[in-house]
């Protein structure tokens, strides 16, 4: 293991695209205004909203669709590229009407719906931040982002209002404004709350964007780190040059195509490519408001002519349940590219997607904080199933040991586990946790960002994921923190203790167990157990609260008191459990 | 598995061993489950797979959305469990 820099002979091919992205966020220097203009929105401003929409609307591709709807009902609607500048024209009139401007958090929770698409942009297009809150959060998570994002303003439907909102509005004393959007018809009336359509309806839809700076913040996403805190990742306007150039390299993207990016924008992916990569490109946007449904997904792929889609390991393993003839009689001659994100898709997955499709799938590697795609397997790349490919053009990524004197240590050496690395300084790399510099800066060594993903580099040059670094579950696409977990079930009156750990599992990587140490008076039941798992999945929502509960006598930890999850689990699992040494007490 | 169950009865056994905060008192049997509770599509899986292990049998996926409601379930599953044998 040596500390030296990589010797890549990728160096060129980076050099050219930094000089690329630096084309379309450089602030213009006098006598290339003109390069800029037909780019940005000029005097060096630059804003998500304008490339993704009105950049478009301006041309003769404002009659393109941008967005086709499907409703859970069957219902569908089509937003041209000009109808949407139109719309998120007049969200940023309702923002401006309530006093909402540059800087100030707008959240969104809802369902896949059009306003949610609108309401994002438009956000953005007067300069506030976007934070999009995942529909089946439970209360905890939804109150905990809301208050540490400083929300002003939530959209949100009246159902969802009713169910999650109301009971926490009076904790909530920042959050100024909701915004309903009926999900039935016309919204409720729901008092302290704003009917968004009527809103709407009142709004001028012209609208000119302020000047933006490329480090204006423009979207605010929460991920979770170990502890109970999440982290609100901060994302600027600058970073659309990435969403474009990766939408473009990484996912093949052109204007005539129809893309179907299946995750919600709760979550990265689902702003990333779900909204603004693609919609930068001029392509159309499939965006179904259902949840997954096998036969309903064949459908939409074969309907809707899908040529790019962007999916998910677990989806795509619900899907490897079906009937291989199934996919005989699937006519998805339209579908050139497939790409999955979100954990490593495993060989048996690759090998179905060239059954099922006669393509493979290509694995795409990157988290809330790199605000795109890193590493993938690209357009032409020849797929070794399991690897997760290689750095994206202008992206440096290197396997990493941390030393003790606080520097890294890179290793040269192929196939030698260690933590991934990028060279901090890509376009939407994020550019601080919300109030949290110590945990940001935590972040980076020696210019390097260190993901906490745990992987290899073979001879070639692909990575492959082997875990994560710390405790942090990886579940179905979506990082769960056990901290935030253990905190829920220890406010049951029956729980003394709580360990939260992520287990091996075929469908979801790795499925959410609790082991719970009741109080001294309480004794161990179905009807206890189901009680807790009932109070998790009431404050957290089905998909962050635990799948399955252990009782335990008690939890092993380390002297100073702190959780030893990784010993719970290597017990759990029967494999070997490291080093001891620290243990104060034998929890087994 | 006894024939003559209650259906309705043992769905809601199901449903409320993945997600006991489900009142079984208040569920609509004409909404989906995912539209009246926090029951995501990996609950809604092991829904599936728990019954299917009691059944015994697969259920195709292309039947799946029929089972999406409580009345759906009723209707789709009476059939199949009047076709089991009588346990002895």
């Amino acid at each position: 293991m040596l500390c030296e820099t990589l010797g890549e002979s990728r160096g060129e091919t980076a050099a050219r695209s930094i000089s690329a992205w630096e084309r379309l966020v450089r602030r213009p220097t006098p006598g290339n205004e003109s390069r800029q203009s037909s780019i940005a929105l000029g005097g060096g401003s630059i804003n998500i909203a304008w490339q993704a929409v009105d950049r478009h609307a301006e041309t003769s591709h404002r009659t393109h669709i941008a967005l086709r709807w499907l409703g859970r009902s069957g219902m569908a609607r089509l937003i041209s590229y000009s109808g949407l500048r139109d719309l998120t024209n007049q969200f940023a009139n309702v923002l401006v009407g309530l006093d909402i401007g540059k800087g100030d958090r707008v959240a969104v929770l809802t369902g896949r719906i059009p306003e949610l698409y609108v309401a994002a942009l438009g956000t953005m297009k007067n300069r506030s931040v976007f934070c999009p809150l995942f529909s089946n959060f439970g209360p905890e998570p939804i109150r905990t982002r809301l208050e540490l994002g400083d929300a002003r303003v939530l959209v949100t439907t009246d159902r969802l209002y009713l169910r999650k909102i109301a009971p926490l509005r009076a904790l909530l004393p920042r959050l100024e404004y909701v915004l309903i959007v009926g999900e039935d018809g016309p919204a409720a009336e729901i008092p302290g709350t704003l009917d968004l359509a009527h809103l709407m309806a009142a709004a001028s839809d012209r609208f000119t964007i302020p000047p933006t700076d490329p480090e204006d913040m423009a979207v605010l996403h929460f991920t979770s780190g170990t502890t109970g805190r999440p982290k609100g990742a901060i994302h600027v306007h600058g970073a659309v040059a990435a969403h474009h150039a990766s939408a473009r390299h990484a996912l093949d993207l052109t204007p005539g195509d129809v893309f179907w990016c299946t995750a919600d924008p709760g979550w990265v992916t689902g702003t990333s490519y779900g909204i603004i990569g693609p919609l930068t490109i001029g392509a159309t946007l499939v965006v179904d408001q259902e949840e997954f449904d096998a036969e309903r997904w064949l459908h939409i792929l074969e309907e809707e002519q899908v040529t790019v889609w962007y999916t998910a390991p677990t989806a795509i393993r619900m899907l490897m349940r079906m009937d291989p003839a199934r996919f005989r009689s699937l006519d998805t001659t339209a579908l050139r590219y497939i790409a999955s994100v979100g954990e490593p898709l495993e060989p048996a997955a690759v090998h179905w997607g060239e059954a099922a499709f006669g393509q493979p799938i290509h694995d795409t590697w990157w988290q809330t904080e790199t605000g795109a795609i890193m590493i993938a397997n690209g357009p032409g790349a020849v797929v070794k199933p399991g690897s997760f490919g290689r750095p994206l053009p202008g992206v440096e990524a290197a396997i990493v040991h941390r030393c003790r004197d606080g520097g890294v240590a890179l290793e040269t050496t192929p196939d030698t586990p260690g933590e991934l690395a990028l060279r901090a300084g890509w376009p939407s790399m994020f550019r601080g946790y919300l109030a949290e510099p110590g945990r940001y800066n935590a972040c980076f060594r020696d210019g390097w960002y260190l993901t906490g993903d745990l992987a290899r580099r073979d001879a070639d040059g692909d990575y492959w994921f082997i875990g994560r670094a710390d405790d942090v579950i990886k579940s179905a696409g979506h990082l769960i923190s056990p901290g935030e977990v253990e905190a829920v079930l220890r406010e049951h009156p029956a729980v003394a203790d709580a360990a939260v750990v992520g287990l091996p599992d075929p469908l979801l990587l790795q499925m959410v167990k609790a082991f719970i140490v009741l109080k001294e008076d309480r004794s161990e039941s179905e009807s206890v157990r189901r009680d807790i798992l009932g109070h998790a999945r009431r404050r957290l929502g089905a998909a962050v609260a635990p799948r399955e509960i252990t009782f335990k006598a008690d939890l092993p930890k380390t002297r100073s008191g702190k959780l030893m999850r990784r010993l719970l689990k290597a017990r759990e699992l029967g494999i070997p459990e490291g080093d001891r040494s620290s243990l104060i007490d034998d929890g087994a | 598995m006894q024939s003559d169950i209650d259906v309705r009865k043992w769905v809601i056994d199901h449903l409320v061993a993945i997600a006991p905060e489900i009142d079984p008192a208040m569920v609509d049997p004409e909404v989906s489950f995912r539209d009246q509770f926090e029951f995501d599509s990996v609950d809604f899986l092991n829904f599936v797979l728990a019954i299917e292990d009691e059944l015994g049998r697969r259920i195709p996926e292309v039947e799946y959305p029929k089972l999406s409601t409580l009345e759906g379930c009723v209707a789709w599953l009476t059939p199949v469990v009047n076709k089991l044998p009588v346990a002895s």
